[in-house]
């Protein structure tokens, strides 16, 4: 077994793609405009041919040509209406009411309401749109509606919307001949909260044992076995949960942080000495908030970061592919964004979902995202992002064969096949909470979850 | 075109001519016209002046009709009277100075217009035809729904009676009619005119004949029938050579009518009085002269020289007429089938134009299916103008490049009309028809037709009276567009503008426009707001965020010249903001219940519609008094004006007014009660019969049994209600008696259209309730009697202090009570006593049964009545208390505050936001450790420069007035100092200049400190922070707490909290010393300079050990701001309605504006910071 170990560990043939996502140079906060209107063209033309396929005889118009009761098709991007949707001008409204309902709101978790309303909006203007059900989508998303102008100058949709095709995708061949080689996704370490009690550190110690494979030894279970065929380990978030220290902070706390980055920079440094690491920023880690999220500093990781090879500080979103197989993952904010601005849910995965049905919606969330093209479509509108002006690149240009969310409930998987074929969506659990990493086998698309306890 | 039926009516000469420019009455219009009559088709029809062959003819009809009786026509728009007007009503008091240059203008304009009649015609139907091929006309959706439905059959007056409901009156010096008219006046007289619209939203124009303007004259009691006719001569006499030896009959007859002064109560029955009748209204003001001067009259009193006191002379004729027929404003009127007369030959844009005689009118009171308001047409306008850089718009230079234009029929929630008018090409826009125009002329006259077509009853928008309005008529005046400003319902009538200053003692003093545009009421919602509310700020955008609860997005006038030279598609982001502009007021008037409201008073004072507005509360007490009168057979003296009355002396109360008793000033922490005196001056006015006809002169007191008197405890004696009872008591009776029903109607109502009716009647009677007691005490009014109001404010003084009395000596421990009661306050109607016990239900028990207990002692009506209670209870001052409210035991209403800096405009939004946090935590938290904890930790945040800087910012209007003062004013200064820096940016006079105050050089004047927000950001100038803390917010909150706190000053404004400041470096650009200074990497970690670059650009090397500590500390910051600057542009993202165009506004009215510059800046500067840890 020891000889399997040394065979797969290290080898593993992988590059990124994350060019798109990085923050260069000036970085100069302007208006959201441009993004909307570069995903707009990113997307529109993808989505119209899309339409022309489906709906051939109806003309593509913009809202500005639309003719009363014409049918025909639009594109552009939603535009959803919310009553309930937080604004930062309620700031400046004190109610007491007000704030009861808010806490009512917030305790729902979803802002949706019954007479949320859709508009639709291209490059030239904004249409209303009637007929549709407008908790199926959230603000940002691009696609084309068929339907027709009524005398009241709004738009009746009459069949179901289109999105851009996917594109790209290598059909690469899956085969089971040779051995297994997993890529294992784990997320929501969280060390210096959750992740840092007595009982998680020691699971983090098994963690690390099972991907170096010091836990194989003499073992033959089955789990450990595939332990030994892991090509590489995908941090997707939530590796630290560390509160930022304030000038007024107490030593007692920043010296809890240093504690926790420096309990991780060792399990980086033993995992790393092993086998290929990709960590990626999420949500509590220190680093910026806004998508998309740089790679954390390499000051935590002085001793990891030493494993130049196999040591790698990544964005999220992180675009990454192993042995031709391309992956691509956040640390779910979008996820959770598009279930707290839609009602998008559990009932929305397809047959083919396995796992925990507390992640059901996460995995019909991110599967929707898939389908729409787009990774975050609301950001920015509800999920906070950098305001680029040249590009957007949260759109899906390429399809990936796994696409993946991290720090969620619970383990899922779904095959959401689309124009390409077929691509292998993930929800990978916070580990501090389940226990658990997803194992990907990169010849077969197999996807398994693994407990560690 | 129809060029062969001669509807224009043959203009008159007369001696008009003559009068050109000598004399001095205004609005005498007139023109020498001996030219061919034109007679035009009916041009009621609207025509949509697009490039086809129908465009033309439409305005070709225009043309023709305009150079027909422009300037010829010698009728007379007279809306508010003749040149008595300015005499009658104080409130709107137009200068006679002015009036005189005016008049000049005015005549000077009536030659120019000659001269436009006398185009060649020829050429002006082939230059339209021209242009009208040049428009480019989009193609819009069906426009029946644009013009009046038409009538289902012709109205026929035999047997159909005609029912409408009137909107506006007015008169016009015409003809006599043939066969309705009086026939006793010679020349011309005046015939009514009463515009309004059916039940089926027809529009109506009734021209009413026979009513003869009048008035009286006390004459002595010897005077016989015989008399009668020489008077009349020799009256006739002394106005005609007032009048330049003009001849004709001005005195119609003098009769004699026995009748009782409304002054000063008498024991005789009636007195003699000459009724007299004047040819036309405008001649009532000279006869009203001749007759108070005196005259001698051959036969009377032997022929000497003789005065003779005018009664009711001075009324406007329309509201005589009004009084007269018993037409309230607003009301439905009926004319019966076969006594009024269709005319064939229409002479306004109405569908249905009849005769009749005054005398038939039945006039229906607003009550039961009379109640309810026709479908009448409000027409809402909003428009952009193309400015150049750095100057407002100005319509002699500046384009008119959009008209948005709504129209909604009373009662439905839907406009009927969206459409915007264009200069040059606009892409279309879903749910609005867009007219679009290469030539800005042929834009002008495509809506100027539209206007009439469309036939509105009412023009509404946002300061259309002083800007929209007045700019599209000076535009087309600019460019030579004779035939747009026809806006009213009399074909041919052009509109007209004037200046006027309108002055009242409620409502201040404003100049404004004045525009005639007749039979169309003008309801500027501007106007409207400013008078019915109090708020900070006007703008549009202040008051939707308001009433409406939005932001609107403010596009700011230089931009909008880039949007319009732009494409087809930046023009139409123009458009539809500028559609969104017209809605807003029409919303305003929805969500208000303007029209519900506003009818209803109309009603209620019996004045027209467009009074409300143009004039103050005076003529609205006038004219219940009139009427009220007339039933008596009383007549309503004309009071002499005071000469030399300026302008700030007006109104001014010679009297003791109101007063309060002492505060006891405290923080209150058991229930303190409040009872209230309802409606406290009328019911004093009813209880004690005060009114003109009451009052006993002081040499007659002693003649009357003093059982039948009552002095009040100003010394002026009053007869008691069983003597006689008193007009005004009577008057104020009803109103209130109609406000109980009214309440007791809205209670039981459950339709809300019926609510709304009902609410806005029972607002309007309780604020005409409460203006009677004003109009006896405005000194220059039109009727004042001090005697009367001094007498009312006496007895409510004495009232308090009985009352205060009263509890203080029954609620006490030794009668048994649990506590001793204390007044600790009373205000002009109210009592605010503590009962000394700390149980709210006890509280409430005593000031109910106390309330009682005192109004027992009261002559009726007068009640007091309790109402709330204050718990806990801060008073400060006089006039200046906050307090918890409550009604009920369960739950307090709100928090109540009076005279308390919260609200004021041109204070900064930081200390309200203190100063309510304050009082919330005082109150509703009762912690008034955690409000000291608030104010130290803001005060903090303030001096370590951590505060949204909006809430630094203050405004002040940049007015012209302001700008010529000598003295030196910080946002002047700033002003001329942004003209320097960039004449094109810089705010121009009309705009509201925004400042912070920001640390100058020492010694420098506070005016000096002043600075513009976006440059201070840019530049990084650092905020005066003790001058905020000096000078706006120490004494606010000193006045909270020094009744709380026995050492509020040094607690709040010394101390560790006040030691730690941050300042902002200032660039280079600001000036100063650090034009001179170079910039050194300091550490990020301690400040010191860092000395080895290479080793790091952000830590020094002692600070390089904690990087990843230093490196989260930055990195906290970036995501705080990260996440403000998202929501922030997110919002903006959405207010303005678009995902993929850029934000454009630049409403400094928004409490976001300053922030999202600031977290761009800040971001933007914190991310390079971040980047200097080589990431």
């Amino acid at each position: 077994m020891a000889c399997a170990v040394e065979r797969a560990r290290g080898t593993r043939d992988g590059s990124t793609t994350n060019e798109k996502y990085a923050l260069t140079g000036r970085v100069d906060h302007g208006q959201y405009y441009q993004l909307y209107y570069n995903r707009l063209m990113a997307l529109k033309p993808r989505a119209v041919a899309s339409a022309r396929a489906r709906w051939p005889n109806a003309p593509v118009r913009g809202v500005l040509e639309l003719k009363e009761h014409e049918p025909c098709v639009v594109v552009g991007t939603v535009y959803k209406e919310m009553k309930d949707k937080p604004i930062i001008l309620d700031e400046y409204v004190k109610d007491f009411e007000r704030e009861v309902y808010e806490a009512k709101r917030i305790e729902r978790g979803n802002y949706c309401r019954e007479d949320d309303r859709l508009e639709f909006e291209d490059e030239g203007a904004r249409v209303r749109v009637l007929g549709v059900d407008a908790g199926r989508f959230v603000t940002g998303v691009v696609c084309a509606f068929k339907g027709r102008a009524t005398s009241k100058g709004e738009f009746e949709v009459e069949d179901a919307a289109v999105f851009a095709p996917a594109r790209g995708g290598e059909d690469a061949v899956t085969t089971a001949d040779g051995d297994a080689k997993y890529v294992c996704l784990v997320s929501g370490l969280e060390l210096g909260g959750r992740g840092s009690s007595a009982e998680n550190l020691a699971r983090n110690q098994m963690f690390v044992d099972y991907v170096t494979g010091a836990s194989v030894m003499d073992s033959d279970a089955a789990s450990d076995c595939d332990a030994a065929h892991i090509c590489q380990v995908v941090v997707a978030g939530g590796t630290l949960n560390v509160n930022a220290p304030s000038l007024d902070d107490s030593t007692a706390s920043a010296a809890a942080s240093a504690a926790a980055v420096k309990e991780l920079d060792l399990m980086f440094t033993e995992i790393a000495s092993a086998v290929p690491v990709d960590v990626m920023s999420g949500k509590s880690d220190p680093t910026n908030k806004a998508m998309p999220q740089q790679p954390l500093h390499p000051v935590y990781f002085t001793e990891a970061t030493r494993f130049e090879k196999t040591m790698r500080l990544a964005t999220n979103p992180h675009e990454f592919s192993v042995d031709n197989i391309s992956f691509l993952g956040t640390s779910g904010q979008n996820v959770d964004d598009v279930l707290t601005f839609s009602t998008i849910g559990a009932d929305d995965v397809s047959s083919s979902f396995s796992g925990d049905d507390a992640a059901k919606p996460a995995v019909a969330a991110l599967s929707q995202t898939l389908r729409w093209q787009h990774v975050a479509p609301s950001a920015p509108d509800t999920l906070a992002c950098y305001p680029f002006k040249d590009r957007d690149p949260f759109v899906i240009d390429t399809i990936p064969r796994v696409y993946f969310a991290g720090c969620q409930e619970a383990f899922g998987a779904d095959r959401v096949a689309h124009e390409r074929g077929e691509t292998l969506v993930v929800s990978v659990p916070r580990f501090s909470t389940t226990g658990c990493v997803v194992l990907i086998d990169v010849r077969t698309l197999e996807c398994r979850v693994t407990r560690l306890a | 075109m129809d060029d062969s039926t001669n509807t224009c009516r043959r203009s008159r000469r007369c001696d008009d001519g003559r009068r050109r420019g000598a004399n001095t009455t205004r609005g005498v219009g007139g023109g020498v016209g001996d030219g061919t009559p034109r007679g035009l088709g009916a041009f009621g029809r609207f025509e949509n002046a697009s490039a086809d062959a129908r465009a033309s003819s439409a305005v070709r009809a225009m043309l023709g009709e305009g150079a027909s009786t422009v300037g010829r026509s010698t009728k007379k728009r007279a809306r508010d009277g003749e040149d008595a007007a300015p005499d009658l009503d104080v409130d709107a008091l137009i200068a006679d100075a002015e009036r005189d240059g005016l008049e000049d203008a005015r005549v000077k304009n009536q030659e120019e217009y000659d001269d436009d009649a006398d185009f060649d015609e020829e050429e002006v139907y082939a230059r339209t035809g021209q242009e009208g091929g040049t428009s480019v006309v989009v193609d819009a959706a069906d426009r029946a729904n644009w013009v009046r439905k038409p009538l289902k059959k012709p109205l026929c007056d035999r047997s159909d009676a005609l029912l409408f409901q009137q909107l506006d009156i007015d008169y016009v010096v015409d003809k006599p009619h043939e066969t309705l008219g009086s026939r006793r006046g010679k020349g011309d007289a005046a015939v009514v005119r009463m515009f309004g619209v059916t039940n089926d939203g027809h529009s109506v124009c009734a021209h009413v004949h026979g009513f003869e303007p009048y008035f009286y004259a006390s004459v002595p009691e010897n005077f016989g029938e015989a008399d009668c006719e020489t008077f009349r001569r020799r009256l006739n006499e002394e106005v005609s050579s007032a009048r330049k030896n003009a001849p004709g009959v001005f005195v119609i007859a003098v009769t004699l009518e026995r009748k009782q002064s409304l002054m000063h109560y008498s024991e005789m029955k009636d007195r003699l009085f000459a009724k007299i009748t004047m040819g036309l209204p405008n001649m009532v003001s000279a006869a009203r002269g001749i007759l108070e001067k005196g005259f001698s009259v051959p036969g009377i009193r032997d022929g000497s020289f003789t005065t003779y006191p005018t009664f009711e002379s001075n009324i406007v004729y329309a509201l005589r007429f009004m009084v007269d027929c018993g037409v309230v404003g607003g009301n439905w009127i009926e004319l019966p089938a076969g006594d009024y007369k269709v005319r064939s030959k229409k002479v306004s844009h109405c569908q249905i134009e009849v005769d009749v005689s005054y005398d038939k009118i039945i006039s229906h009171p607003a009550e039961g299916e009379y109640s309810k308001l026709a479908p009448f047409r409000i027409l809402s306008v909003d428009i952009e103008c193309a400015g150049r850089k750095g100057h407002f718009p100005d319509a002699k230079q500046d384009p008119v490049i959009q008209i948005a234009t709504l129209v909604t029929e009373q009662g439905s929630d839907k406009p009927i009309i969206r459409a915007v008018w264009t200069l040059d090409t606009c892409a279309p826009i879903v749910g609005a028809d867009v007219l679009s125009f290469k030539d800005e002329r042929e834009l002008l006259r495509n809506w100027g037709s539209f206007l009439r077509g469309c036939d509105p009853d009412l023009l509404i928008g946002y300061n259309i009276v002083n800007f929209d309005f007045p700019y599209l008529l000076d535009r087309a005046e600019t460019l030579g567009v004779a035939d747009f400003p026809y806006w009213g319902r009399m074909i041919g009538t052009k509109v007209r503008m004037r200046d006027t200053v309108f002055s009242s003692k409620a409502y201040g003093t404003h100049e404004s426009k004045e525009i005639s545009c007749e039979g169309r009421v003008q309801f500027d919602m501007l106007r409207a707001i400013q008078r019915d509310y109090k708020l900070s700020s006007y703008s549009l955008n202040a008051v939707s965020a308001h009433f409406l609860g939005e932001q609107k997005e403010d596009v700011h006038y230089s931009a909008i010249s880039e949007l319009q030279n732009g494409t087809p598609e930046t023009r139409r982001r123009l458009a539809v903001y500028c559609l969104k502009d017209a809605y807003l007021p029409q919303r305003l008037l929805d969500k208000l219940m303007y029209m519900y409201n506003y009818i209803e008073m109309a009603r209620v004072t019996g004045v027209p519609l467009n009074y409300l507005l143009t004039r103050g509360q005076s003529i609205k007490v006038m004219s219940q008094l009139l009427r009220k009168a007339r039933q008596r057979n009383m007549l309503i003296p004309h009071m002499a004006k005071r000469e030399g009355g300026n302008v700030q002396a007006e109104g001014g109360v010679a009297y003791e007014g109101a007063t309060v008793l002492e505060a006891k000033s405290g923080y209150y922490e058991v229930p303190v009660a409040t009872l209230d005196f309802a409606s406290l001056y009328p019911s004093i006015m009813m209880a004690h019969n005060l009114c003109y006809s009451t009052l006993v002169p002081k040499h007659m007191v002693s003649k009357l049994n003093p059982e039948d008197v009552g002095t009040s405890p100003a010394g002026d004696t009053f007869v008691k209600a069983n003597k006689v009872k008193g007009i005004l008591p009577e008057i104020l009776e009803e109103l209130l008696g109609a406000r109980k029903r009214a309440k007791a109607d809205l209670k039981k109502a459950t339709d809300p259209f019926v609510k709304a009716v009902l609410d806005g009647r029972q607002l309007a009677l309780k604020i005409s309730a409460n203006s009677v007691y004003g109009f006896t005490g405005a000194t220059v009014g039109q009727l004042p009697c001090l005697e009367i109001s001094s007498s009312t404010t006496a007895y409510g003084r004495t009232m308090i202090d009985h009352t205060k009395k009263m509890v203080e000596e029954r609620y006490t421990t030794m009668n048994g009570y649990a506590g001793n009661a204390e007044v600790i306050y009373g205000d002009t109607d109210s009592v605010m006593i503590k009962f000394n016990t700390p149980d709210l239900a006890e509280a409430m028990r005593l000031g109910e049964e106390a309330a009682v207990y005192v109004s027992d002692t009261f002559l009726k009506p007068i009640k007091l009545e309790f109402e709330k209670v204050y718990w806990p209870y801060l008073l400060i001052s006089k006039k200046r208390y906050a307090g918890l409210l409550w009604t009920n035991t369960e739950k307090y209403d709100k928090m109540d505050t009076k005279g308390i800096e919260t609200v004021r405009r041109d204070n900064c939004l930081l200390v309200r936001q203190v100063v309510e946090t304050v009082l919330e935590k005082i109150l509703k938290e009762r912690d008034v450790q955690g409000a000291v904890k608030y104010v130290q930790n803001t005060i903090a945040d303030l001096l370590m420069n951590k505060l949204d800087f909006s809430q630094l910012v203050i405004t002040k209007g940049f007015t012209k007035e302001a700008d010529s003062y000598g003295v030196k004013m910080a946002h002047i200064e700033l002003a001329q100092r942004m003209r320097q820096r960039d004449p094109a940016t810089a705010p121009v006079v009309g705009d509201r200049i925004a400042y912070v105050i920001i640390k100058a050089a020492k010694n420098a004047k506070a005016y000096e400190k002043s600075e513009d927000p976006i440059y201070a950001l840019d530049n990084n100038l650092p905020i005066d922070t003790n001058h905020y803390l000096d000078h706006y917010l120490t004494k606010p909150l000193l006045r909270i707490f020094e009744p709380i706190l026995h050492n509020a000053q040094s607690v709040l404004f010394h101390g560790e909290h006040t030691r730690r400041i941050a300042q902002p470096t200032p660039t280079a650009k600001a000036g100063g010393i650090m034009q001179f200074a170079k910039i050194r990497l300091s550490c990020i970690g301690c400040r010191a300079p860092i000395s080895d670059e290479k080793l790091s650009k952000s830590l020094c090397k002692n600070c390089l050990k904690e990087e990843a500590m230093h490196l989260q500390r930055a990195l906290a910051s970036v995501n705080g701001l990260e996440e403000d600057f998202n929501r922030l542009w997110t919002q903006c993202q959405r207010c303005q309605g678009s995902l993929h165009q850029d934000v454009l506004c630049t409403s400094r009215d928004c409490p976001i504006f300053y922030r999202r510059k600031k977290v761009q800046k800040d971001l933007t500067e914190a991310a390079a910071q971040l980047k200097r840890f080589d990431w």
